[in-house]
């Protein structure tokens, strides 16, 4: 336990970074669900839908705990002046590149995906380009200091996400308990 | 239904249970079998099985059975010797959920509601279904491969003893929703399949789980694919949602259970082949590598506009898919035979919907009601019947639950929209409109107004599509006994008979628009 003490960023860029990654993915939960909504209205009643957001803020919220810790992980891993020392703009430069890779390979890809493929065709290579350059994007923050501090400046704006967004995804959390067991 | 625990009892076995949704449910067993009751006490000894077996997607104009040029249903054909064919039977809707629901509870969609992809049948009309219809006389077992069809089921599992999982006989089974608590399956379902892994919209809800779950998935099928890649060599087919399946196996599973049950029973069985993708296996891989070439039809203005050559190229892929699964059916058969099941069973085999390869048209997601959409087949064969009798007068698949009920002796209930069969009791009726109907655009609880509805009467079939962009209010008439293949619309040089038909329409649809208009 020691170990990861030591090597875990600060607490407060942590929050920055998960901030970033909360804002980005739970922005796509509610583009998704109010783009599919139109459609949803014509069927389905309003507890339905309720539970059709509850069931995107929960997974919302496991996805921004997921990417949070593979970004920890490159922290603890990467040699610490590399990725440590600047994690509030390495670790969210990193997970907005994460990201818009995703992204970029959501909006690439086959439709429909029925028989799934592996590689993801098409859709693998313009993400991966993204992937790849993320080092090289890091290292030119590191050597612009005045980029950084803009960047770490933008993403301490998206701090107040998580109390928006959290706790809406514990409430949703217990609101599908209950629809489950009732 | 099983009694569900209040919250204010949840137990910490409850707890853990639902707290595994969120994290473990990847790890839950395979078995989704619910028993809704255990085998109660059956009045019903004596009684004869019913094996009710749709087919999804199966058009009755590709059948050879129904004059298909193609010698695609040779086994099919072997099976309706012995059984009643109803030459012009259709579908209540053009897919999966308006059709089987119109099947299920006797009543056309414009009544149950079911209108939309993957809806359900509206609250007040559950009730009014097949299986509680039949009463626990019979021991009610469904399985569907079809996850819309299994979210219906779902609505009737109070009458429904034992339903398997859509997954069940499959190799395997991605992220879906049989593997959440069974207690809520619309939730489950509409959660994980209709919004985090949509897979026929980019904008599925789970950006970062979404890929994992398809690389997950694609390994694990790139694993089975290699083991059965000798019998398979295109893919394997799959149910929409991730479970691969051979069809060998799905089967015998459904055979094996079939003689596991107490009789007499009642066994709802829907299979997902020969709806798309299709794959069939290598013996039938270019097994309609000829020059077939059905007549070009002109291009529909509300179609996908797709080549001709394109949909003859997928013509051939269902034709051949369709014959592999024709032959699984014969071995299928021969077992109900071996195992005298067909001795004491009504066997009946339909389909919730049609395919379309025509007018720049393919499958069926459109708003088309054309002969292939709606033309399915029903072949009922009673217990122990050694001769085929053919019925050309139009029938629904609202008809089967009614006839079902007259075989029991039973009284036919008012909200039924279907007639007793002819052969079994009913009359044939020409001068009886029977419909098809499209309105997935339409509000649920608002009267049709988006819609294309096809209604067959006599000779004639007149198609109306309501609100559909430039084809507003439009109108098309065929004369089915001249122009089987539709190709001459008749609503212009027939323009008296097609206001008729449409007078007749519009009357039937403030009939059974009335209840919304006073709620709308």
């Amino acid at each position: 336990m020691g170990i990861y003490k030591i090597s875990l960023p600060p607490r407060r860029e942590i929050g920055t970074v998960f901030g970033v990654i909360v804002c980005f993915i739970f922005s796509w939960v509610m583009l998704a669900f109010f783009k599919r909504l139109n459609y949803w209205v014509l069927y389905l009643d309003i507890t339905s839908l309720l539970e059709m957001l509850a069931f995107g803020l929960v997974n919302a919220l496991l996805e921004s705990l997921f990417t949070l810790g593979l970004v920890l992980l490159l922290a603890i891993a990467l040699p610490s002046r590399w990725f440590r020392e600047h994690f509030e703009t390495q670790g969210a430069l990193t997970s907005v590149m994460f990201l818009a890779g995703i992204l970029v390979m959501n909006a690439t890809q086959s439709m429909p995906s029925i028989v799934p493929r592996l590689p993801f065709e098409r859709a693998t290579i313009p993400a991966l380009c993204l992937f790849a350059i993320t080092p090289a994007v890091n290292i030119m923050f590191i050597k612009s200091p005045q980029v950084a501090t803009w960047f770490a400046s933008i993403s301490r704006r998206f701090v107040p996400f998580i109390f928006i967004y959290v706790p809406l995804s514990f409430v949703s959390m217990l609101f599908l308990l209950i629809q489950y067991i009732l | 239904m099983s009694a569900q625990p209040t919250p204010t009892q949840i137990s910490r076995r409850d707890f853990l249970k639902i707290a595994g949704l969120f994290t473990l449910s990847s790890l839950a067993p395979l078995s989704l079998t619910r028993h809704a009751h255990s085998n109660p006490a059956k009045q019903g000894e004596g009684l004869p099985n019913i094996i009710l077996l749709v087919f999804d997607a199966l058009s009755a104009e590709n059948m050879s059975l129904y004059g298909y040029a193609r010698r695609t249903t040779p086994n099919i054909e072997r099976f309706a010797a012995n059984a009643n064919v109803y030459r012009a039977h259709y579908a209540g809707g053009n897919f999966t959920t308006p059709g089987t629901a119109s099947l299920l509870s006797g009543t056309y969609p414009w009544t149950h509601r079911a209108l939309h992809y993957a809806g359900r049948v509206a609250k007040p009309y559950e009730a009014n279904n097949l299986f509680r219809a039949l009463g626990d006389a019979y021991y009610r077992f469904a399985f569907s491969q079809n996850a819309w069809v299994d979210l219906l089921l779902s609505q009737f599992s109070a009458d429904i003893e034992q339903r398997l999982p859509a997954s069940a006989f499959s190799l395997l089974r991605g992220f879906t929703y049989d593997r959440l608590p069974s207690s809520n399956t619309p939730l489950s379902f509409r959660g994980l399949e209709e919004f985090l892994f949509h897979k026929f919209d980019r904008y599925h809800g789970a950006l970062v789980f979404y890929p994992l779950q398809r690389a997950l998935t694609a390994l694990a099928y790139q694993n089975k694919l290699a083991q059965f890649a000798d019998l398979y060599p295109e893919g394997l087919p799959s149910n929409h949602h991730d479970a691969f399946f051979l069809l060998r196996s799905v089967f015998d599973g459904v055979l094996q259970s079939l003689t596991s049950l107490p009789s007499p029973f009642f066994a709802y069985i829907h299979l997902f082949p020969p709806h798309d993708p299709y794959l069939t296996s290598k013996e039938f891989i270019g097994a309609f590598d000829d020059d077939y070439k059905p007549v070009a039809k002109k291009i529909h203005p509300l179609s996908e506009k797709h080549s001709y050559a394109a949909l003859l190229a997928e013509r051939q892929k269902y034709d051949e898919y369709l014959a592999h699964v024709d032959a699984e059916f014969g071995r299928f058969y021969e077992a109900l035979v071996r195992t005298g099941l067909s001795d004491n069973s009504f066997i009946i085999l339909t389909s919730d919907h049609g395919e379309i390869f025509e007018r720049g048209e393919k499958n069926h997601v459109t708003e088309l009601l054309f002969q292939p959409l709606i033309h399915i087949p029903l072949i009922i064969h009673a217990p122990g019947q050694k001769h085929r009798q053919d019925f050309s007068s139009p029938t629904s698949c609202v008809d089967i639950l009614p006839t079902l009920l007259h075989l029991r002796q039973q009284p036919i209930p008012a909200w039924c929209e279907g007639k007793v069969l002819p052969g079994f009791g009913g009359e044939s009726d020409e001068g009886r409109p029977v419909y098809s109907i499209e309105a997935k655009q339409n509000h649920i609880r608002q009267p049709l107004w988006v819609y294309t509805i096809s209604m067959i009467l006599e000779r004639y079939k007149l198609i109306h599509y309501s609100h559909y962009g430039e084809y507003f209010n439009a109108l098309e008439l065929y004369d089915l006994h001249n122009d089987p293949e539709e190709m001459e619309d008749l609503s212009v040089s027939k323009r008296r008979t097609a206001l008729e038909l449409k007078a007749e329409l519009y009357q039937k649809l403030e009939e059974v628009n009335r209840p919304y208009q006073q709620t709308s």
